[in-house]
């Protein structure tokens, strides 16, 4: 078949194809990947479900070994908690039910055949607490029996994803409909809980710790039911105590409903910034921060050492203040784009030794947008900006620094408009670093 | 970038192909013009040739071989060497014919048979299809027949055809991720193959090169278009009511603009004569849209309850450069003598890269948020069949 053609054949000719391939090799060689992108480090996830429930999103904390605990919500008949565990990649470990939170008695001594439905767990309320391998966080408890509304302290663990009511002594806890409105972490790795019982309009602090115990209460303070009003205390948007990190200060400050007028504050407001006593919970009226304009409520909240920063709501819009040290001029910017019915959320830490302020909001477009605040001095900053979502409505739920110095931006979304699900947005180092080499 | 669909998407980006014709239309034209001013000089030469082939003619008839050589050495060879002039190559056809048919017989008469043969082969080439006639040329083609393969040396053409497109996914990537991982297989996309949806088309040029009477090497710079779909489906399981699902389909248009550069053999016998090839190829990505339709069917009345479409952009969700090889075969059939190859074949194009960028993957947020979508790592797998029509350039009489 090919004989002697060969021997004649153009050495160019038999170079081409090789030579080709070379060039095919260097051209596409350039396209192969600059970097391996490490799945720890940058990731977006929408956690689907095949039910028809709709879940929304409330809290998140990372773990010691690089995963994720999300507390969010499951709406069927009634909003019960769920609780997702994650592994570094954002990849799905386990979750628990909508049927975990019934409360169920055994009816027939011994038998597990007959169990009778005595109510619900629902409303469950950030933060989600992290002790060693277990889980904790507040909840309401619907009690079908008595007609009641009480305060239910929940525990999971890494060996035991089935949830567990933890019996919390306090006379406080055990009245009918106190509601558990806010819970933080303190620095000493307790809890502290802000209830509120709407029927007697008062209020009260607890410090529970992990043993159950509960260190402190404080003396029930009342406010003026026309706060609950104006502001529902089932809404979302407030994060009623934040803690500060400052030695020798208190470190919590409560920011929520309380009868100012007749305590003597100088002003009638339903919301001002009063320090916590750490070691009673009592509030320090004659400390009031001034930051606080009268009147107007803050969403969200955090202390860097002795900077604040916050995001206030008022006339329709979302206000960012800052104020970078104790007796520096504060700044306001109004943020026109942010959607102020939905939560903000703030961390601020360093990127590359620069100190930076994030915010997490849910724009009027629909969008998660985050804004980068860097602070260059006490009265000069740059700003850059990042969109998250499109088309359907994403909402930031809550905002953390993990731990290889990255963020997480929590949130919830709805497929195709519908159902709610829970997305979570992971930025490297390298994510933010981009997002800064924006900022104007 | 997004619109609203309005048809089919399936279509050729014409821009590149109207810029290709566009060029070849210019160099035609640049062509022309050269023509008219070489005219004059054309004629002239052709005048001298003519007296030339005379002159061999008569001192051919009065047995001067020697003077009849030498008169091609002169006039029409390089000094002092074998190659002929430039010049000479422009003398029309039927002059130069003349001047090989002589010297043909002269070298024959002098028992020089190679150069003989050299010259029997310069003559071939220019006159492939000659007619038989009762001349003494009839014992000359006979002979001819018997030593060489009359073949084109040079040919171009145009291709036009189909392809149908596969793609062999590597790593896949979700960003809607099921938190119940037995049910991720549910998640992942179905690339089933659907006839309308998975073809694309080509067009083309082919500029091929004998090396000899099988072997050819081939370039065909062309565009082409790469179309392929895949489906998803999110399922809804609803209390006491009969289930509901989320329809994804995706479909998707690349343009590429590309050089095949093929090796191909081709046996000589027979009217319809089969070949073989194999090469590589190597294209720019120049386009890349996705079409996408999303929707759920209410069971209980089968109403849609959700739709949504869009257009969406996507060149730089993918990679600029694909290459890869390519093996196939064809037949080709001489139109009645005229020169004019006619080929259908059919080609298997194996891409070698991934063509989804994997720095871009996760960038298209409209794609990601909207619609719940990333690319996997492709590779495309490629069945095309063609149609061309060649023309040969040039000839040349190859040895048997």
């Amino acid at each position: 078949m090919i004989t002697c053609g060969w021997k004649k054949m153009n050495i160019v000719s038999l170079c081409i194809l090789p030579v080709f391939f070379l060039l095919c090799s260097g051209a596409v060689s350039c396209n192969l990947k600059k970097k391996e992108i490490d799945p720890a480090q940058s990731f977006t996830k929408i956690y689907d479900k095949s039910d028809d429930f709709s879940y929304t999103a409330v809290d998140i904390q990372q773990l010691p070994d690089g995963g994720y605990i999300i507390l969010g919500e499951i709406i069927k008949d009634e909003p019960r908690p769920y609780v997702l565990r994650l592994d570094s990649e954002g990849n799905a470990r386990w979750e628990t039910s909508y049927d975990d939170f019934i409360v169920k008695e055994n009816s027939n001594n011994g038998n597990t055949l007959d169990l009778e439905e005595l109510g619900s767990y629902a409303l469950p309320i950030a933060d989600i607490f992290v002790f060693n391998e277990e889980y904790y966080f507040f909840c309401n408890k619907i009690d079908k029996t008595t007609d009641s509304i009480n305060i239910a302290l929940i525990k999971l663990s890494e060996t035991n994803h089935i949830p567990r009511q933890e019996q919390v002594d306090s006379y406080f806890l055990e009245d009918f409909y106190v509601l558990p409105i806010d819970a933080k972490s303190t620095s000493d790795g307790h809890m502290l809980l802000f209830a509120l019982d709407p029927y007697e309009t008062q209020i009260s602090f607890l410090k529970i710790n992990p043993d159950k115990r509960i260190v402190w209460e404080s003396e029930p303070y009342y406010f003026d039911p026309a706060c609950t009003s104006a502001y529902s205390v089932l809404d979302k948007r407030f994060n009623f105590i934040e803690r500060v990190e400052s030695p020798g200060k208190s470190n919590f400050f409560y920011h929520g409903y309380l009868d100012y007028a007749n305590i003597g504050i100088g002003y009638p407001t339903c919301f001002a910034i009063t320090p916590l006593d750490p070691s009673t919970g009592s509030i320090d009226f004659s400390n009031a921060l001034t930051v606080v304009p009268h009147g107007r409520p803050f969403i969200a909240m955090e202390w860097d050492n002795e900077k604040f920063y916050g995001a206030r709501i008022g006339n329709g819009l979302v206000s960012f203040v800052f104020q970078p040290a104790p007796n520096a001029e504060i700044i306001v910017t109004q943020q026109f784009e942010l959607n102020d019915s939905a939560p903000v959320c703030i961390k601020a830490m360093t990127v590359n030794d620069t100190p930076v302020v994030f915010f997490a909001g849910s724009a009027k477009n629909n969008r998660i947008v985050l804004y980068a605040y860097i602070l260059s001095s006490e009265q000069t900053m740059t700003v850059a900006k990042e969109y998250f979502g499109h088309t359907h409505i994403y909402e930031a739920a809550a905002l953390i620094e993990t731990s290889n110095n990255g963020l997480a931006i929590l949130g919830s979304t709805y497929i195709a408009g519908q159902l709610g699900r829970i997305c979570l947005f992971k930025l490297s180092k390298t994510d933010l670093e981009t997002i800064l080499d924006n900022a104007q | 970038m997004t619109r609203t669909p309005h048809g089919k998407i399936r279509r050729l980006k014409l821009t590149p192909v109207f810029i290709f014709l566009l060029f070849f239309a210019a160099a035609l034209t640049v062509q022309a013009n050269e023509k008219n001013t070489g005219e004059s000089k054309r004629v002239q030469l052709n005048t001298k040739f003519r007296g030339i082939a005379h002159q061999m003619r008569e001192l051919y008839q009065n047995g001067k071989l020697e003077q009849v050589t030498g008169l091609y050495e002169t006039h029409c060879l390089k000094e002092g060497k074998k190659k002929e002039k430039r010049v000479f190559k422009k003398v029309n056809k039927e002059i130069r014919a003349e001047i090989y048919r002589l010297l043909y017989q002269s070298f024959t008469a002098m028992d020089k048979h190679k150069a003989a043969d050299l010259i029997l082969r310069r003559f071939l080439a220019i006159r492939p299809h000659e007619k038989v006639d009762k001349s003494d040329w009839v014992y000359i083609r006979k002979m001819a027949a018997e030593k060489y393969y009359v073949a084109p040396r040079f040919l171009v053409g145009i291709t036009l055809g189909t392809n149908f497109t596969f793609m062999d996914t590597g790593q896949r990537y979700m960003v809607l991720v099921p938190v119940d991982s037995s049910e991720m297989d549910d998640y992942r996309k179905d690339y089933g193959f659907h006839m309308n949806h998975s073809r694309g088309t080509r067009l083309g040029i082919i500029l091929e090169y004998a090396l000899n009477k099988n072997i050819s090497i081939s370039l065909q710079p062309m565009y082409s278009t790469l179309n392929f779909q895949y489906k998803n489906q999110f399922k809804r399981e609803r209390e006491d009511r009969e289930d509901v699902t989320l329809d994804y389909t995706h479909r998707h248009a690349l343009g590429y603009i590309g050089v095949p550069v093929l090796l191909r053999y081709g046996w000589i016998k027979g009217k319809f004569k089969p070949y073989v090839q194999a090469g590589g190829y190597f294209r720019i990505l120049t386009s890349a849209e996705k079409s996408l339709h999303a929707f759920s069917l209410d069971p209980e009345n089968g109403q849609k309850d959700y739709e949504e479409e869009a257009i969406v952009d996507v060149k730089q969700q993918f990679t600029s450069v694909n290459f890869g090889f390519l093996i196939g075969g064809g037949l080709e059939y001489e139109l009645g003598g005229s020169g004019i190859r006619l080929r259908v074949e059919i080609n298997y194009r194996h891409g070698l890269n991934n063509i989804s960028d994997t720095d871009q993957r996760f960038e298209n947020k409209e794609l990601m948020f909207s619609f719940y979508d990333v690319f996997d790592d492709m590779k495309p797998r490629t069945l095309a069949l063609s149609v061309s029509v060649l023309l040969p350039i040039s000839y040349k009489a190859f040895k048997k």
